[in-house]
């Protein structure tokens, strides 16, 4: 079968002119125009350019949203299998507007993409992680090296077939942890980098650092005693039987359950899911993670004003942040919302 | 008090021994001791998530044993010692790991030790 391809260009590529012609609207052609050529000798039989979808650097700039949409309509109005974008070069706001019309169509339409740009290129950065960025050269002059590699990289997406490595394949990096195989266990690469940095040698970490975000501790609360506090625990006490089936490792959700009139966490009720510490004691008396019972007194001795009627729950155990921040942002926001004051976080 | 130039820093665990991990590293560096870590990775199942839960930029020499979140199928066997039916609630396992006709789908951390955090195996992991 012929595989239907749109692509995404510039004014510029289009023909229509430079910067005097940026602020020119989306709009749509059929078949291939400028690069798309190079794309469709590439493609042989295999695929066919079937549109070219076309906006000025300027007005998507300007209008990010609305031409996003607009171009996203145009695009699947061709009833595409992939589309390719660009290249882009080292042309920022054509990678910015390559980088955004990828991955809504990645997102909205959920069918292959690839665009390619010059690492430098400020769309890299905005949008490697959700797309597949060909590395190219910083001019125009690097199309013949950048077409056969997306060109390479599109099949294969549309052939379902396995995408290698950055190196391998051209594109640029992800940020996306791959599992693999080395030549050496690890206790003899640990070794060799020791020695090589005793030595003062250049060396390669296989994991470099992320940036991690620190976050502020919140005011101390002044008024207690009109304080509406809220528990919310990583370690797992669900009410007993798990109705939502929280993993006991890898958690990708959290649990909201209300606790109005609940005087105790007892062990008739709730239980942990938590897979990563030994639960006897947690389920013996889950007060003890989740602690109710005390919070239930603190509130009637009027030592603050409220136990807030629901806690939240997920497993805090070989749980990636990324899943931890997500449930974080969502119950934090929860928490504002219903005027909560402060929060009791109980971990294991 | 060891007179030590470098040590390797291995781990057990993830989660609270990831700051431990790092807290050590940190104060060997500040020592002037240099340092190697070997430690797992928690990535997600899509491996798009930052792996560990503490950073320091002292950490720059580490050894990684894999993402333990990486799912992995595992085909049905003709003979099963034990039971599959925990497969489901173990660590590594969710609502569905075990399928109708007798394969699992886990995360990798499922297997003990098979990102082995004392380097004990040929398993990594790389930016891709």
């Amino acid at each position: 079968m012929t595989y239907r391809i749109v692509h995404y260009i510039n004014q510029f590529f289009a023909g229509i002119g430079g910067e005097e012609k940026a602020g020119t609207g989306p709009e749509s052609k059929d078949g291939a125009i400028g690069p798309g050529m190079a794309f469709k000798a590439a493609f042989g039989s295999e695929a066919e350019i079937v549109g070219t979808v076309i906006c000025g650097d300027g007005y998507f700039a300007e209008n990010m949203d609305g031409a996003s949409e607009k171009i996203l309509k145009m695009i699947s109005d061709f009833s595409p299998d992939a589309v390719i974008a660009g290249p882009a070069f080292n042309a920022g706001r054509y990678g910015t507007a390559c980088g955004a019309v990828s991955e809504a169509v990645s997102k909205k339409l959920g069918i292959p993409v690839v665009t390619g740009m010059y690492p430098e290129n400020p769309g890299v950065d905005m949008y490697r992680k959700g797309i597949y960025i060909v590395e190219t050269s910083d001019s125009a002059r690097g199309i013949k090296d950048a077409v056969p590699a997306m060109a390479k990289l599109i099949m294969k997406l549309l052939r379902a077939e396995p995408v290698g490595s950055p190196a391998d394949e051209g594109y640029i990096e992800r940020g996306v942890r791959v599992n693999c195989f080395q030549d050496k266990i690890g206790a003899e690469r640990a070794v060799d980098m020791l020695v090589k940095k005793l030595k003062g040698e250049e060396f390669r970490t296989e994991y470099p650092m992320p940036v991690f975000d620190r976050v502020a501790p919140a005011e101390p609360i002044k008024d207690m005693k009109n304080a509406v506090i809220a528990l919310v625990t990583s370690g797992g006490i669900v009410p007993k039987g798990n109705p939502d089936h929280i993993e006991a490792s890898s958690a990708t959700k959290y649990g909201t359950y209300s606790i109005a009139g609940v005087q105790s966490a007892d062990e008739v009720a709730y239980a942990t899911a938590h897979g990563g510490y030994d639960p006897t004691y947690a389920n013996t008396d889950p007060n003890r993670v989740l602690p109710i019972d005390v919070l239930r007194e603190m509130e009637k001795n009027g030592e603050f004003k409220k136990l807030y009627d629901y806690f939240f729950t997920t497993v805090g155990n070989g749980t990636p942040v990324a899943n931890a921040k997500k449930f974080g942002t969502e119950i934090g926001a929860r928490l504002k919302k219903d005027g909560v004051d402060a929060v009791i976080l109980t971990s294991t | 008090m060891f007179g030590v130039d470098g040590v390797v820093i291995s781990e057990e665990g993830f989660g609270n021994p990831d700051a431990d991990l790092i807290m050590n590293c940190r104060r060997a560096e500040k020592a002037g001791v240099k340092t190697v870590l070997i430690t797992d990775e928690y990535a997600g199942r899509d491996g798009a998530s930052q792996s560990l839960a503490d950073a320091a930029q002292e950490a720059d020499a580490v050894v990684t044993a894999g993402n333990a979140n990486m799912i992995i199928d595992l085909s049905p066997m003709e003979k099963v010692i034990g039971f599959t039916e925990y497969v489901n609630v173990i660590a590594g396992g969710f609502d569905g790991s075990l399928k109708p006709d007798g394969s699992i789908e886990v995360e990798l951390q499922a297997i003990t030790g098979a990102t082995c955090e004392l380097g004990f195996n040929k398993l990594g992991a790389e930016t891709w």
